[in-house]
């Protein structure tokens, strides 16, 4: 085979992403392999199940393991800044997309980001357009950011030894633009970035449309109108952003379409199991970790929570909870449209004490046959329980 | 015989007696006072026993010797204290009893919870048999609150069997003292229980993640939730506490409201917290100590902006956000955001204030940054260097005026090189070019090395709205990562020192159940926002009339109504409002908020805690509350107990409150005040002794109260 699809998965958090793109790509051609890279890390630090795993494997044709402990820390520490003022730290690992350069098995291979959702079939014509393709070359879309870059969440290769090393030595001696791959990926196949310095070369960006990586959310000028008008068009849609559809259950169209998928590979996958709403919560409690404060840490670092987070939901958050994340201070203003933080609070203004002389009867959970009380104590072999002066309830 | 419900025994159960954990603590310690001028030897606080802090903590008595239990000359005596514990005792129980070495000098039985580690499989099977209340092996936290509820339970169950003359009251706090309640309830033990939330744990822990926790507070399903958290079997020792308590109370309105939805059980009242209110004998003491703490201030700032000391300290503000490093529930988010927004109304207005904001909350480091040490240097090396030159300048005028009889010259040196030689220069100079900074830097933002720089939230938000003390920022912000201590070797103040140096304390917390440091600001007469969302803010938005507030100092950000947007968009109005002021305006605005003070004192919040005991006793023993009160137990009574109706405080007094006037007749007892004695806030200003803590006290006992009284 020579043409292959590939996809991947450097965070337990983007686990819902793969499982949901790899049941999608079900609809690739034949004579087209499905890969999944995945960080070594994922396996050693027992994050992902075996089961998991195993997903994973009759999902994908290929799981290939990448390490991303080769990745160098100075690396790391050098593209932080550029990292941060994305606002989105936790990107350092996809530097191991430059592996895909690396896959010479194959011809050429189409990579997509795990938070994308192929909306028609018609995507598949992407192999098409980029027959003729050649090395030191890359198929992308534009980023709606900044239409001079292009997004890396959709890119079409072709691997060769010669563009990943020279990718490599790039990685060293620069520093990404924007601390990610995107950056990097840009600074050498892009002109408008200079070719990081060089004057001649034969790389060159070939700009795919828009309708084969619509980023979403998107809050440019021309949106709500091209949107409309485009919307038939529309092959691939492309989650960007921290709010994942997998994160956050209310995102509008495109996210019910990514969850109807979801739901239906849960299905075939994990019947009646709610394994499902395990990579739901392993995600969410994720998430969670990040903004649980230091002083909380001591509380959350017993081993017995930490047993418990395994815990599963039982059943999906009920309809009319909110689930929307809150405003996230780090990342960007409170949102201007917000709605009040607590309005359905009713407080009581005066808050008296209570008038009830009698003592309130309890509303717990009835024990199904209250058990007689064996003493502990020493004074319970002469105290009468009846013989109190107290009033008790019932 | 039967128990005597007007001098009946107190005791109170909390884990950190004569611990210091967190604000429990603070709470049990600054009210002790009170309650044992109320109670003196009938009050008993029980805790588990902590042996590193035991010795600094607390004085032993002898509970052997008969007499320790004795009153003073009234007859009484609670001797069977003792003998509940030598029967313990003897079943190898061990404990601490003694006095707790804090003002009021309040007895203590600190249970040694090793002593009796032995029992833990059987009481846990026996607390799951009865109460139905897991508790999973690895949860060493439940554990020992198992075995402390046990203790305590087999204490009281004791003293309740030997003890028939006394009621017995027992208050709990929180839910890792709160085992004991069911247990106290099924095995139904002779004893009048109160227990008290301070927050709730799935409030604590639903907070912390990004859910918008008001807005469905009764949408959750809290045994999912606590599920999901690990903390169910947790969740169940609370929510069993707060059904079988005779009273169950909590410390504001809004954590009732968080309560009656996560607990499922209505709080009787609230029990707010109060402070030690420590009054000057001269009334402009608190302004004196503003000064000389904010110079101290003062002295950091120059050290920390050497190289951009380019604004005016006289008209510097000091802003400050301080507590747990809980960015969202503590509002920091709000905060820095309506700090970044103040920067740019300022700039724009050519404002010639500049706004110096801290952030004090401990977080993750690894000590103090080498940069931070080095600006308190080089400025104390130059004001050494300028002191020396000084002095010799002063010699050298000397010098030549003595002259001046002899050859005849003015005696006032025409060039400054007559007093400033060269080496002088030279090392002035050195001194000087020390304070510049490499080009492009700036003064830091951070105090410390942060262990995790990249992804502290604070330091992201800070780099996302670019507060980075450039010198046209009118808005500066310091973060401190770190609790403050005089011994530090920069910003060398305590907590409370610091609180008095600044001008406006900011907490514009999502989450406070209560809300000791906009409280703690207003006892020093230091300003502060708060929101209404905090237990504090709602409090006094209850007792303030409407628009009043500012006046006294107490600025309430509304972050009910509105999104989080407008909360930051109000508070900057009200930061800007509060720069917009003059020395003299702010001066006075401190008056007002001291003036505030009295309504936070124990004298006066302490009557709630007696009203929660009174309400307790009137359900456990109905009869005898109706024969010693006198008089038809009514629903209009309860009214009526409970504090008269409210007042609001309208305007603002120009002048200081009347001299104090004590009452006539005295209302030791805890259980005869009619509404009659008890104050109203009309009159907080001239009689705050609701106990009378002054009177009915013999010089004996107070020897005994003042023990350890400095």
């Amino acid at each position: 085979m020579s043409i292959c699809v590939a996809t991947l998965l450097y965070s337990i958090d983007y686990l819902p992403g793969v499982f949901s793109l790899g049941y999608q790509l079900r609809g690739a051609p034949r004579d087209c392999a499905k890969c999944i890279l995945v960080d070594k890390g994922l396996v050693r630090a027992n994050v992902l199940s075996e089961q998991d795993e195993k997903t994973l494997k009759a999902l994908f044709d290929t799981i290939i393991y990448v390490d991303s402990t080769e990745i160098d820390v100075q690396l790391l520490r050098q593209n932080a800044n550029n990292l941060s003022l994305l606002g989105r730290p936790e990107l350092s690992l996809t530097f191991l997309k430059i592996e895909l350069w690396q896959l010479v098995q194959y011809r050429r291979i189409i990579f997509l980001d795990s938070d994308v959702l192929v909306v028609r079939k018609e995507f598949w014509n992407i192999l098409d357009a980029l027959e003729s393709q050649k090395e030191s070359e890359i198929g992308a879309a534009p980023d709606c950011g900044w239409p001079d870059l292009f997004n890396s969440g959709v890119l079409a290769i072709v691997p060769n030894r010669n563009d990943y090393e020279q990718l490599l030595e790039l990685l060293a001696g620069q520093t990404s633009l924007d601390g990610a791959d995107q950056g990097i990926l840009n600074q050498y196949f892009n002109a408008a970035c200079g070719f990081a310095g060089e004057t001649s070369s034969r790389r060159a960006w070939n700009r795919l449309p828009f309708v084969y990586n619509v980023t979403i959310p998107n809050s440019g000028y021309e949106w709500a109108p091209a949107l409309a008008y485009f919307r038939d068009q529309i092959n691939l849609v492309h989650f960007i952003g921290k709010k994942k559809p997998w994160i956050s259950r209310n995102g509008g169209r495109y996210a019910d379409q990514w969850w109807q998928n979801y739901n239906s590979f849960l299905a075939e996958f994990y019947p009646g199991d709610s394994g499902t709403a395990k990579a739901i919560s392993k995600a969410l409690d994720h998430e969670k970790e990040r903004t649980v404060t230091n002083s909380q840490s001591s509380q959350l670092d017993d081993p017995l929570s930490s047993d418990l987070t395994e815990m599963t939901i039982e059943e999906a958050p009920k309809p009319e909870m909110n689930w929307e994340p809150t405003w996230d201070a780090t990342i960007e203003p409170p949102p201007p449209d917000g709605k009040p933080e607590a309005a359905e609070l009713l407080i009581e203004e005066n808050y008296s004490w209570s008038e009830n002389t009698e003592i309130a009867l309890p509303d717990l959970p009835s024990m199904p046959n209250t058990p007689e009380i064996k003493p502990v104590f020493e004074w319970e072999l002469v105290h009468n329980p009846d013989e109190v002066e107290r009033v008790f309830p019932g | 015989m039967a128990r005597d419900i007007q001098n009946h025994l107190l005791f109170e159960v909390a884990t950190e007696v004569a611990n210091r954990v967190g604000g429990i603590y603070s709470v049990l310690k600054s009210k002790a006072p009170v309650t044992c001028a109320q109670y003196r030897h009938n009050y008993t606080l029980i805790g588990p026993l902590n042996k590193q802090n035991v010795q600094m903590e607390v004085e032993e008595i002898d509970w052997r010797d008969p007499a320790t239990f004795d009153g003073r000359g009234n007859g009484d005596n609670t001797r069977e204290i003792g003998s509940a514990l030598e029967a313990m005792s003897g079943r190898g129980v061990r404990f601490v009893y003694g006095r707790w070495l804090i003002e009021g000098a309040p007895r203590v039985i600190l249970f040694e919870l090793d002593s009796v580690r032995g029992h833990l499989n059987e009481w846990k099977t026996d607390l799951w048999s009865i109460a139905g209340i897991p508790s999973p092996e690895s949860d060493y936290e439940t554990n020992d609150a198992i075995l402390f509820g046990y203790m305590v339970t087999w204490f009281l169950g004791e003293l309740a069997h030997m003890d028939q003359r006394h009621a017995i009251v027992a208050h709990f706090h929180e839910w890792l003292a709160g085992v004991a309640l069911p247990l106290c309830r099924k095995r139904r033990i002779d004893i009048v229980t109160v227990f008290t939330t301070h927050a709730t744990l799935l409030g604590r822990y639903l907070c912390a993640g990004n859910v918008d926790f008001y807005n469905n507070l009764d949408k959750f399903d809290v045994d999912a939730e606590a599920g999901k958290r690990g903390i169910y079997h947790r969740y169940c020792v609370e929510r069993a506490a707060a059904h079988t308590a005779d009273v169950f109370t909590t410390v504001s309105q809004i954590t009732a409201y968080e309560s009656e939805h996560l607990l499922k059980r209505k709080p009787d009242g609230i029990l707010p917290n109060g402070l030690n209110v420590i009054k000057f004998q001269a009334v402009h003491e608190f302004q004196n100590l503003h000064a000389v703490k904010k110079e101290k201030i003062n002295d950091f700032i120059r050290g920390h902006f050497h190289g951009h000391y380019d604004f005016d300290l006289e008209n510097t503000l000091y802003f400050f956000i301080a507590g747990r490093y809980e960015m969202r529930n503590k509002g920091a988010d709000v905060f820095i955001e309506a700090l970044a927004r103040l920067n740019y109304r300022l700039k724009m207005a050519n404002s010639k204030m500049t706004v110096v904001a801290f952030i004090i909350m401990p977080a993750k480091n690894k000590s103090y940054t080498v940069e931070a040490l080095r600006g308190q240097a080089v400025v104390q090396s130059l004001e050494s260097t300028v002191n020396d030159i000084s002095s010799l300048i002063g010699k050298r005028l000397f010098e030549h005026a003595m002259r001046y009889a002899h050859d005849g010259t003015s005696g006032i040196p025409t060039e400054l090189g007559e007093l400033l030689k060269p080496s002088d220069r030279v090392l002035l100079k050195k001194r000087v070019f020390a304070l510049k900074r490499p080009d492009g830097s700036l003064p830091a933002v951070v105090t410390h090395n942060m262990v995790d720089d990249a992804n502290d939230p604070v330091l992201s938000q800070i780099r996302r709205v670019q507060l980075f003390n450039n010198s046209n920022d009118r808005v500066k912000i310091i973060f401190h990562p770190e609790f403050l201590n005089a011994n530090n070797p920069i910003l060398s103040l305590d907590y409370d020192e610091f609180v008095r140096g600044c001008h406006l304390g900011v907490f514009p917390s999502y989450y406070e159940p209560w809300g000791y440091t906009p409280a703690e600001c207003t006892a020093m007469g230091i300003p502060s926002i708060t929101t209404n969302l905090s237990g504090f803010g709602a409090y006094m938005e209850d007792l303030i009339e409407k628009n009043q507030a500012k006046d006294y100092g107490i600025y309430i950000v509304d972050r009910r109504f509105q999104s989080a947007d407008e909360s930051v968009e109000q508070l900057v109005d009200l930061m800007e409002e509060f720069v917009q002021k003059t020395r003299r305006q702010r001066i006075n605005q401190r008056n007002r908020t001291e003036r505030l003070s009295d309504l936070l004192d124990w004298k006066r919040m302490g009557l709630e805690y007696a009203k929660a005991r009174q309400l307790a006793l009137r359900r456990a023993y109905p009869d005898r509350f109706k024969a010693v009160v006198g008089e038809e137990v009514s629903d209009k009574d309860m009214d009526a107990l409970a504090g008269n109706k409210k007042f609001k405080i309208a305007r603002p007094l120009s002048v200081p409150g009347s001299p104090r006037e004590s009452r006539a007749g005295s209302v030791g007892s805890a259980i005869l005040m009619t509404p009659g004695d008890l104050g109203t806030l009309q009159d907080a200003n001239s009689a705050d002794d609701y106990f009378h803590l002054s009177m009915g006290v013999d010089d004996e006992e107070e020897d005994e109260l003042d023990h350890l009284a400095e």
